[in-house]
């Protein structure tokens, strides 16, 4: 995070300089030194440190797309409203009527970042052709920095549609432009162009761990770990794949991150935590059910015997699913996170989230839409109460304004709900969790003709979903019950719960999305395929709502479908539930596909 | 450190560079010769061919000084020469009278003119008055928006009278002596501790002792708990009773406020009559509507024919009604008490009680509601406060969602002022899923009080299944006069 930090401070001195050297040459030539705090490309990478330099730095270089990314993924989609406070920009992406100007519509921070993993990639290439580092130092790395390319044209394709797809680093960004070098690539090319070149990264696991988690890149820095700092690869090649359409594949790579302990995550293993039968084993990725005896979990609840007093409803720092958002890397934070990088305001860049989100010492330029409200208020929690908890806790009502809080919570304190101290800017970039990959997990296997499962995915998970005819005590004889064993992988579940004959077997505690989130499960009516796929992108809205996940899950399920009114009925509902008088506009100018793409302005 | 101070130091080269380089960049521009700002606003309207008469009433009222200064800007509306040739006598040969009267001429800070919103501006006299983009009250702009080195000014064509506000009005008024006497008795002395000569310290208990007498300011409950109608900055349309509607009226209320003191009585009545009779709004007789929401929610009924007389005053209208004939059912609503808001237990079963929300299948609706389930108490009572019941009959109801369990059923009952009172209601059973208002019975409160309301729950002791149990959405009492 330092180097971060430090490269920062160097940009900012080159502009110094370049700002300089203009001036002065217009005038009388002072300097004619050559700096000397810079490094050459061969100076640059060394050895093994020097590769996991830039590594991290890339990172870096990412989390300053933060905004960005939020912006275009949520405020295009129809959870996210603009307030008063927000610019025209702002207002332009909210409502879908883009200038070429506009800087959120700008792909240039993309492709900043894009052509430093390829510069990167090309110089780890060199690295281990000239034996400067170990083939296996090389693979993991490689591998790395180009997942993140991949996720990062993923996104281009998502938002611009058609696009230079340039896996060569560039002498100056301008050269994207370059149409007879960097021909555009519709869409569907780009997917199966990533696809191509992900599958064959020769290196899919985290970053190995030895028996504590200071080897490498896997590590401990300004207080934080690196466990969930790098892009999770089995995730990115289901995303892919799920877009692709290629069912099974997807399902088989959510499939490994949901059996983390089986697959090389977290193998620091300190105290026996993620070996097989360990705590952490049937936790963690699986959206275990509720601990209800002392709520230190992920789920929706309430204080124990008194679960329909809404004086109990678990909302603080530290329980339930509102922790999440705050908690320290801890075992609980671990069951949860697979992508999230930590804002600090001991290093740079600052959290822009504060800014966007807050109207305590933010301001307060996006809230939540009438059209993500109705939709958590429409849910019946299983205590009959009339709404999901989990739209209370991601957003709140300060000084008589909605705001955004999953962003806040490391901002503000934690009852008051005022800034704990204005400059200690706090937060985190939340990227990909475990309930991203289950809804995805379901989707795939929906349109994998395993609806059922899909079903029990969602909603009350694999044993209530699998269970026989006297249900799930443990009581019951669940040998036959609670299990998808009949099925070949990546959809053979056992999650058999029961005291005689006594299982415990490895998806027992999986208890669904909405199991988790205590809400009665999403009714199937009609044709089930497209009736639990309606309740999966439903479920996006109300699980993920703020995290980047809504303008894709739009967009992939209408594209899926050949369906433009899934995402033109969705903006329509926002705009005409917030007061916009030409909703009806928008709604007809996004029935044509071209018009959900930004203009691709560099 | 070390790249800030860098930085600092290029930056500084810099510019040293570009200012070394460039030409001359900048030519003075400070110097200002709009003659308008050499003179200040006192001197403005002493110069302003007709606008004498104003000039010499700053003078004597003492204002110029204040006008001649140019610590702070002011805006000024400046009455025509021929405007003032009406001002009343009585208000140039008081000192005190002229001083309030070109006040009400002038405010701190400056108010340009054409904005097309409604601007109420506070002047220093301490009234408000509104000012449009024409004119200001009733008078219109013959000149606007003119300046001096100390603020702006702006030339009426009607001087502004500093009236009486709507309170001031019926304290100096001579025609409405019931209403006036009725609401001059609801003054009553409050103890202010901040305005109070603080003596010494009680050395027992460490209370400050403050020097008898002092720290007394006079209040007014019409004022404190109903509508501040003292209120310059804001705006009220304030109905007054004449003597004849005011009997009418009163007579017609005070048997619902019984209380051991004729005095407690007619403070209680007249209260209730007059908290509804000032409305927030400006409204003009011909502009009232035929009924006015007071901010009690109660419809006040308008017949604009027994309007005796209006009055303008300096923060709203003033009319004088020969009836406001009100309706009781408006005047006395039902009062529902929330079961989710109770003002004691029986014992602390903090762990029974379940505050819930619901939503009513028949009508969609949400509810909160209080649910105790197996608190291991017999006869155990939640208790709800009424305020201020009159002395009256009640017609009693509550709703009670039993949507746990269809058996067993549990009973309850409702009890006024004690949970052992046997006089009051019986045990009724809470039916499954009964989600409308059951009728309890009648009661009859002798005088005017607050009331306990008890439920009381089953006189057995149980722990689980149910069978004792409270439920209360909440309790409604309709008045039956």
């Amino acid at each position: 995070m330092k180097m971060i930090a430090f490269k920062k401070k160097t940009v900012r001195n080159i502009w110094l300089m370049a700002a300089f050297s203009l001036a002065a040459s217009s005038c009388k030539k002072l300097l004619d030194k050559q700096p000397e705090t810079f490094l050459t490309t061969t100076q640059m990478y060394r050895n093994v440190y020097d590769a996991d330099a830039a590594v991290i730095g890339v990172y870096g270089k990412l989390m300053g797309l933060a905004k960005q990314y939020i912006v275009l993924n949520e405020l295009r989609a129809d959870l996210m409203q603009v307030t008063d406070n927000a610019d025209a920009d702002l207002r332009e992406i909210s409502s879908h009527t883009v200038s070429a100007t506009n800087p959120y519509a700008n792909p240039r921070p993309f492709y900043a970042v894009i052509n430093d993993c390829n510069d990167v990639l090309k110089n780890l290439k060199i690295m281990v052709a000239a034996n400067k580092i170990k083939q296996a130092e090389f693979d993991q790395r490689y591998s790395d920095i180009g997942c993140l390319r991949s996720w990062l044209y993923l996104q281009v394709g998502i938002h611009w549609g058609n696009i230079p797809y340039v896996t060569d680093p560039l002498e100056t960004i301008d050269a994207v432009k370059d149409a007879s070098k960097f021909p555009i690539i519709p869409f569907n090319q780009l997917i199966d162009s990533l696809i191509n070149f992900t599958n064959t990264l020769p290196y899919q696991q985290p970053y190995p761990m030895g028996a504590s988690i200071n080897t490498g890149l896997m590590t401990n820095f300004d207080g934080y770990s690196t466990r969930r700092f790098f892009i999770d690869k089995f995730a990115l090649l289901g995303d892919l794949n799920l877009w692709k359409g290629n069912y099974t594949a997807a399902a088989t790579y959510y499939r490994k991150l949901m059996e983390p302990v089986n697959n090389g995550y977290d193998t620091d293993n300190a105290n026996s935590l993620y070996s097989i039968g360990g705590l952490q084993y049937y936790d963690q990725f699986k959206q275990p059910f509720a601990s209800v005896t002392d709520n230190n979990d992920l789920c929706i609840g309430y204080i124990r015997f008194k679960e329909s007093d809404i004086n109990s409803f678990i909302d603080n720092n530290t329980q339930g699913w509102r922790s999440m958002f705050v908690r320290s890397q801890d075992a609980n934070w671990q069951k949860q996170w697979v992508w999230e990088l930590p804002f600090n305001n001991n290093f740079a860049p600052e959290n822009p989230f504060i800014n966007l989100f807050s109207n305590r010492g933010g301001s307060y330029l996006v809230k939540p839409s009438k059209q993500a409200i109705d939709n958590w208020n429409s849910q019946t929690q299983t205590n009959g109460f009339p709404f999901d908890g989990r739209g209370s806790l991601t957003y709140r009502t300060f000084d008589g304004q909605p705001v955004i809080c999953k962003y806040l919570y490391s901002y503000l304190d934690g009852t008051t709900f005022l800034p704990a101290n204005l400059l200690q800017k706090n937060g985190n970039w939340f990227l990909n969790r475990a309930a991203n990959v289950h809804l995805k997990f379901a989707e795939a296997a929906n349109r994998d003709g395993r609806r059922k499962l899909a079903y029990g995915f969602l909603n009350i998970g694999i044993s209530g979903t699998f269970a026989g005819p006297l249900g799930t005590a443990t009581t019951n004889d669940q040998t036959n019950y609670e299990n998808t064993l009949y099925e070949s992988f990546p959809y053979n579940f056992d999650a058999r719960y029961g005291d005689a004959p006594r299982f415990r077997a490895d998806w027992y505690k999986n208890t669904g999305i909405r199991g988790t989130a205590r809400l009665n499960a999403a009714p199937v009516s009609g044709d089930s395929t497209l009736s639990i796929e309606n309740s999966i992108l439903t479920e996006g809205a109300l699980e993920l709502a703020y995290e980047g996940e809504r303008w894709p899950d739009l967009v992939r399920i209408a594209i899926r479908r050949n369906d433009n009114s899934i995402v033109a009925n969705a903006i329509f509902n926002k705009l005409s539930k917030d007061g916009f008088a030409n909703a009806a506009a928008i709604q007809a100018k996004l029935m044509d596909r071209k018009n959900w793409y930004l203009p691709f302005q560099f | 450190m070390f790249f800030r101070k860098r930085n600092i130091v290029i930056g500084l080269l810099f510019t040293a560079v570009v200012i070394s380089a460039c030409k001359k960049a900048f030519n003075d521009a400070n110097s200002t010769n709009d003659s308008n700002l050499t003179v200040n606003l006192y001197q403005a309207i002493q110069q302003n061919n007709g606008t004498a008469i104003f000039a010499s009433l700053l003078i004597k009222s003492g204002y110029a000084t204040l006008l001649a200064s140019g610590t702070k800007s002011y805006t000024v509306w400046v009455p025509t020469d021929a405007a003032l040739a009406s001002l009343p006598s009585t208000i140039l040969n008081d000192t005190a009278l002229l001083r309030k009267f070109v006040g009400n001429h002038i405010a701190n800070g400056t108010y340009n003119a054409g904005s097309v919103t409604l601007q109420r501006i506070p002047m220093l006299n301490g009234k408000y008055n509104n000012m449009i983009a024409g004119g200001i009250d009733s008078a219109n702009f013959t000149a606007s928006n003119k300046y001096a080195s100390n603020g702006v000014w702006h030339i009426i064509d009607k001087y502004i009278p500093a009236r009486d506000n709507c309170w001031e009005w019926i304290n100096n008024s001579t025609n409405t002596a019931n209403s006036k006497a009725l609401l001059q008795f609801l003054n009553y002395n409050f103890f202010d501790s901040t305005l109070a000569t603080q003596t010494g310290v009680d050395p027992n208990t460490g209370a400050p002792i403050y020097k008898a007498g002092t720290g007394i300011v006079v209040k007014n409950k019409f004022l404190v708990d109903g509508v501040n109608i003292n209120d310059e900055s804001t705006e009220y349309t304030f109905l007054v009773l004449d003597d004849g509607s005011f009997t009418t009226e009163y007579n017609k209320l005070s048997p619902w406020f019984k209380t051991g003191s004729t005095d407690s009585t007619k403070t209680l009545t007249g209260f209730w009559l007059y908290k509804d009779l000032a409305v927030k709004g400006s409204y003009a007789a011909s502009a009232l509507p035929d009924t006015l929401l007071s901010q009690f929610g109660v419809k006040v009924p308008v017949d604009k024919s027994k309007i005796t007389a209006s009055y303008k005053t300096s923060n709203g209208w003033v009319h004088v009604m020969s009836q406001v004939n009100f309706n009781l059912n408006y005047k006395f609503p039902p009062i529902i008490l929330e079961g989710e808001n109770p003002s004691g237990f029986a014992a602390d079963r903090t762990a029974n009680a379940l505050y819930r929300i619901r939503i009513n299948p028949n009508t969609g609706a949400t509810f909160k509601d209080l649910l105790m389930q197996n608190y291991g108490y017999a006869g155990y009572w939640i208790r709800y406060l009424a305020k201020g019941l009159n002395s009256m009959r009640y017609n009693a109801y509550w709703v009670s969602v039993n949507d746990v369990q269809t058996t067993p059923l549990w009973t309850q009952k409702l009890c006024i002022d004690s949970a052992n009172n046997p006089t009051t209601f019986t045990y009724v059973t809470v039916p499954y899923q009964n989600y409308n208002e059951v009728s309890l019975g009648q009661f009859t409160i002798a005088n005017y009080r607050n009331v306990n309301l008890f439920v009381v729950g089953a006189n057995t002791s149980s722990t689980s299944g149910g069978s004792v149990s409270i439920d209360v959405d909440y309790i409604k009492l309709v008045p039956a006069f």
